[in-house]
Formats: structure tokens, sequence, C-alpha cells
């Protein structure tokens, strides 16, 4: 059965996002920027000034737990150092950005190839390669995530808090998909070949 | 080398046709029938068959022909 296709529609589609794509990526690009300023600029400021005084986090809960009646007792006359876990909460969080920034650039070349010639090696292999980024990001995003609150912990002698890793199922989902729909490209890519072949 | 090559030089000089001409008349673009002509696709269709052997006015086998090679044989 022959099929049509609506080649204006794809192509205006394909237009429509690669503009979204291209937004949001000088967004985060931005946005990267001045995280990793941030925590540069966090590397040089005198410990002594990066202080936090504990008694705003009075009626603050934290995983259900308060976080008044969690916290070591000692600390809680005197004002704490906040420099480490700043150091570590800005590194995830750009971290955070670059992965995203990572999806990004990966669609956006996806998105110069798709309109021409769907399906060819290049795509199999940027689809191939962001499977790969999210199989990375499952462990490192989420070990990094809870290093920073961990360290937050410590620093306000909490306890009852444990280091609790756990991978990000839903990113490793996401790698298992886009590397078959990797593998389907590359298959695509053959079949592209075979009929441009065809007289 | 493909063993299956096609005799598209000769029935075209004996038409006294050049390769464009008959592009033209089976509406396929000059590129693709060249690589036909120099045996550089891997598949062709019936329906182009058709329209070659309906101008030049042959035979599919005319415009076919299988030829062993060494390696083939191997």
């Amino acid at each position: 059965m022959e099929q049509n296709f609506n080649y204006q529609k794809y192509s205006k589609f394909i237009n429509v996002v690669q503009v979204i794509v291209k937004v949001i990526m000088i967004i985060t690009a931005v946005f990267m920027g001045i995280t990793l300023l941030g925590l540069l600029a966090s590397l040089f400021i005198p410990t002594s000034t990066l202080v936090f005084d504990l008694s705003v986090l009075n009626n603050y809960d934290y995983r259900g737990i308060n976080i008044i009646n969690a916290i070591n007792p000692a600390i809680l006359d005197s004002t704490i150092s906040v420099k480490r876990s700043l150091i570590a909460g800005l590194f995830t969080l750009n971290l955070h950005v670059f992965f995203s920034l990572f999806i990004l650039v990966s669609v956006h070349k996806l998105l110069s190839n798709v309109k021409s010639e769907p399906f060819n090696t290049k795509n199999g292999i940027v689809l191939r390669n962001l499977s790969i980024g999210f199989f990375v990001a499952s462990i490192v995003l989420s070990l990094f995530a809870e290093i920073f609150q961990y360290s937050v912990a410590q620093m306000i002698g909490f306890e009852d808090m444990k280091f609790n890793f756990h991978l990000n199922w839903q990113y490793v989902f996401m790698g298992v998909l886009i590397l078959i729909l990797g593998y389907i490209f590359q298959y695509g890519a053959y079949l592209q070949d075979e009929h441009d072949q065809t007289v | 080398m493909m063993p299956i090559i096609t005799r598209l030089d000769r029935l075209l000089a004996d038409h006294k046709m050049l390769l464009s001409e008959l592009a033209d008349k089976i509406d396929i673009s000059l590129a693709n029938l060249s690589n036909l002509k120099t045996g550089k696709v891997k598949a062709v269709r019936f329906s182009t068959i058709e329209k070659i052997c309906q101008v030049l006015d042959c035979q599919p086998g005319d415009l076919l022909e299988y030829v062993e090679h060494e390696q083939d044989l191997n």
C-alpha cells in the first residue's frame, strides 16, 4: 500500500522545533556561564564571609523530619560556614546545566540533519552518544546531588540523615529508548542507501 | 564488481541515441541513468526496465547480462 507523506508539514514542524531548541540552548548556555562564574567565585570567597544563622530553620521540615529537632544542639548557638556546601551545590548545579546543554546540542545536531536526510549514520551516532550521556547522568547526577545534600546535612549536624544513593531509573529508561532509536536510525540509513542506489 | 551488467551503451549506439535523450524520455535523472550505465547501482526497478525497453524497443534480456567473475566462482 502506497503511503503519502506531507513533507511541507514535516519541514514546518522541524523548523519550529529547531527555533525553540536554539532559544532554550542560548538561555541554558548563558545560565551555565553564570553558574560557572558563581562556582569559580565561591572558591575565592573567604570562608568567614559565608556564614549562616541556623535559627531560620525553626519551622523547616526536610524529608519529613523537623530540621531543628534533628540538628546537633551544640551548633545551634553558633554560625556555620557554608562554603563547602555552596561549592558542592554549585558544582552539582553546573553538572545538571551541562547535561541539559549536552542534550540540547545533540537535539540541535539531529534537527539540522533530519530535515534533508533523516536517515544517515551521523544521526544514529548522535542518538547513540545521547543515550550514553543519559546512562552516565543516571549515575553521576544522582551521586553528586546526594553528595550535596549529605554535605549540607553534615554541615548542620543533621545526624539522622544517611547517605542514600539511588540510580535515576528515568534516565536509564530514556537512555535505553534513545539507544533503540539510534539503532533504528542506523537501519534507516542502510535502507536509505539501498533506496538511493536503486534506479 | 557486480556480476550483472547493463548493455545500455550498446543499445543506445544501435538506436543512435544519447544518454541524456533517453533520460528525458523515461523521466529519470541523467545522474541515475549514468550510474545504471556504469554499473554503480545496486538494484533496478521493473518500472525503469519497462520504460527503457519501451523507448529502445528491446527485451530485458538485451539490457541486462550476467557475467561470472573469478571471485564469484571461488
